[in-house]
C-alpha cells in the first residue's frame, strides 16, 4: 500500500456584485513517488485540474420534480473550456517513492482532480470571510449569490488547502515555488 | 435524418424558382449551422434546401464608404473576424467574435443565416441594432430595406416571407461613437448568454450626448431599452445617474427565469453590467 498525495492552493477573486468567481492563480503540488516522464505527468495534472474546476464551479446533473434528467446535452451540462481554465502552476515532487515497486512510482492523476473542489470552496469562504459558507458543489452563481446582500466589493482571497499526510513538509515545498498570495 | 434536396442556384431568378412562399419544408441555406442542428434534432424536416453560396453579387463581400459598411448576407463570421477594416471601424464586431461559438462554426456561419435564425441568444443581432444597421431583403417583386430590429417578431420568429432573402446588411459608421457588447454568461464561457447587452454612446468627457442600449437573450428578441436611454441621454455620468439608469432598465425589461438565472437575478445583472459598461465606455 502506498499513497500519492497532492497540495492545492487557490487564489481567486469573488465578484460579489454578480456572484462570479475568477480563479487567478492555482497550484497543484503532487508527490508521484518517481516521475519517470514528467511532461505527461504535468499534462495529466493540468487536465485533472480542469476536470476538478468543472466539478467545483459548473458541472451538475439536474433533475426535475419527476426525476427526469435535465442536463442531457453539453448545452445544459456545462464543462470548462480553454476560456474558463487558467494557466496553473504544477510542482511535481518525488519525496516519498513507493516501496512497493522497483521504480518507486505512485498514482499521478486523481489527486489533481479531487482537491480542486475543496480548495475553491475554501478560497471562496475566505474571500467572503465566512468559514464553512460553501457546503455544496458546484458553486454556481445561484448558490454564490445567496451569500451576498447589497455588498458590491471585490475581495481577494488567497487560501491554502493541504491535502496530504505531512502538512509541514509539503508547505515548505510550496514555499519554494513563486506563487503570489 | 430523412433525405432532402440541396440546390445551389447561381442567380436570384433561379433561387426564386426553387423557393416557395408557403411551403415551410423549403428553406434558404446559409452556412447551415443552425439548420443542421434542427434537422439532426428532428425539429425540422426539410424537403429542399436552397443554398445561397453561389449567388455572389451583393450577397458576398464587405465594403466601406465614408459613412457606412455594407456586409453581404453570405459573409462568414470568420471573414468578419479577420477583416482589418472591421477591426478598425467597427471594433465591437471583432471583439464579439472572440467569444462567439468556435472556429469551426465561425468558418461557416453567415451573417444572413444568423439573422434568419432569430434565436434571441445570438450575439450579433443586438450589435446590429445598437449600431442602427439596416437590412436589404429581396423577393420576387423587388426589394425592401428595413431596420434590423424589424426582422424579429418573436422567439425564433421573423417578419420575413418564406421565399424572401436577406441580401445585405448596411451598418452606419459614425464618428465619435463607441460601442460595447457584453455577453453575460452565468455558467461557463461557452454557455448561451443569460443576457446580452449592447451599448453605443456618443460621449464627451463625462457627458453622454446620445446613446442606444439593446438587450438580448433574456427577452424574446433583441430590443432597445428606451427608458434607460432616456435617463442617460444628455446627462453627466455619476453614480446616482447610473443607479437610476439601471433601475429604468430593470423596470422596462420583462425577463423570465430559466436555467441561466431567475428573472430577478437577470435584472440584477442588467443593472450591474449596464453600470459597468457605461463606465468602461467613458474610460475608453
Ligand atoms: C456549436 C455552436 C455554437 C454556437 N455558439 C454561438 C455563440 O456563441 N454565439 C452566437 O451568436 N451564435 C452561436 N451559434 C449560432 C450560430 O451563430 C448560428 O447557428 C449561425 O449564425 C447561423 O448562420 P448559418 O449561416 O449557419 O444559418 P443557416 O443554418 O444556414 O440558417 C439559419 C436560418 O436562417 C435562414 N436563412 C439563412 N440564410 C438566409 C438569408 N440570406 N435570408 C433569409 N433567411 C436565411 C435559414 O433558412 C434558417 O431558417 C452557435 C452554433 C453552433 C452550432
Amino acid at each position: 500500500m502506498n499513497y500519492a498525495y497532492s497540495v492545492h492552493m487557490a487564489v481567486l477573486k469573488v465578484d460579489s456584485e454578480i456572484g462570479a468567481v475568477a480563479v487567478e492563480r492555482y497550484l497543484v503540488a503532487f508527490d508521484v513517488g518517481r516521475a519517470v516522464n514528467p511532461r505527461p505527468i504535468k499534462g495529466q495534472i493540468v487536465r485533472g485540474f480542469a476536470q476538478g474546476l468543472g466539478g467545483a464551479l459548473m458541472e451538475e446533473f439536474l433533475y426535475d420534480a419527476h426525476g427526469e434528467l435535465l442536463s442531457v446535452t453539453f448545452a445544459d451540462f456545462l464543462m470548462p473550456t480553454a476560456s474558463d481554465v487558467p494557466t496553473i502552476d504544477v510542482l511535481i515532487t518525488e519525496d516519498a517513492p513507493s516501496p512497493c515497486n522497483p521504480l518507486g512510482i505512485k498514482g499521478a492523476g486523481e489527486a489533481s482532480i479531487t482537491g480542486v473542489g475543496a480548495a475553491i470552496a475554501s478560497a471562496i469562504d475566505d474571500a467572503i470571510s465566512e468559514p464553512g459558507a460553501v457546503m455544496q458543489l458546484p458553486v454556481t452563481r445561484k448558490r454564490l449569490k445567496k451569500f451576498f446582500a447589497a455588498d458590491s466589493q471585490e475581495r481577494l482571497a488567497s487560501v491554502t488547502l493541504l491535502n496530504g499526510p505531512d502538512e509541514r513538509r509539503l508547505s515548505q515545498k510550496v514555499d519554494s515555488v513563486p506563487i503570489a498570495t | 435524418m430523412t433525405s432532402f434536396d440541396l440546390v445551389e442556384p447561381r442567380s436570384l431568378e433561379e433561387a426564386f424558382r426553387y423557393l416557395d412562399p408557403s411551403d415551410p419544408a423549403i428553406r434558404p441555406f446559409g452556412g447551415g449551422t443552425a439548420l443542421m442542428l434542427m434537422i439532426k434534432a428532428q425539429m425540422y424536416k426539410p424537403q429542399r434546401l436552397v443554398s445561397l453560396g453561389r449567388l455572389g453579387g451583393r450577397f458576398s463581400g464587405i465594403s466601406f464608404d465614408a459613412n457606412a459598411c455594407r456586409i453581404g448576407a453570405m459573409t462568414r463570421f470568420a471573414t468578419l473576424e479577420h477583416s482589418p477594416e472591421i477591426a478598425a471601424r467597427l471594433p465591437v464586431i471583432t471583439e464579439a467574435m472572440k467569444t462567439l461559438a468556435n472556429v469551426r462554426v465561425r468558418n461557416v456561419a453567415t451573417v444572413g443565416g444568423n439573422l434568419g435564425h432569430a434565436d434571441p441568444h445570438l450575439d450579433l443581432p443586438p450589435i446590429w441594432l445598437v449600431l442602427d444597421a439596416k437590412v436589404t431583403v429581396v423577393n420576387r417583386g423587388g426589394e425592401r430595406v428595413l431596420p434590423v430590429a424589424d426582422i424579429f417578431s418573436g422567439y425564433y420568429e421573423t417578419t420575413l416571407g418564406n421565399d424572401e432573402l436577406i441580401a445585405e446588411v448596411e451598418v452606419p459608421v459614425r464618428q465619435g461613437w463607441r460601442s460595447k457588447y457584453v455577453k453575460v454568461t452565468t455558467r461557463a464561457t461557452h454557455d448561451w448568454p443569460a443576457l446580452g447587452l449592447a451599448i453605443s454612446v456618443q460621449i464627451d468627457g463625462h457627458l453622454i450626448k446620445d446613446l442606444r442600449i439593446v438587450l438580448s437573450a433574456a427577452v424574446d428578441f433583441p430590443r432597445r431599452l428606451l427608458g434607460a436611454e432616456a435617463v442617460l441621454r444628455g446627462a453627466a455620468i455619476d453614480e446616482p445617474l447610473l443607479q437610476r439608469a439601471g433601475e429604468a432598465a430593470a423596470e422596462e425589461a420583462d425577463m423570465e427565469s430559466d436555467s441561466r438565472g431567475t428573472g430577478d437575478y437577470k435584472r440584477h445583472l442588467l443593472r450591474a453590467h449596464l453600470r459597468r459598461a457605461v463606465l468602461a465606455l467613458a474610460a475608453e
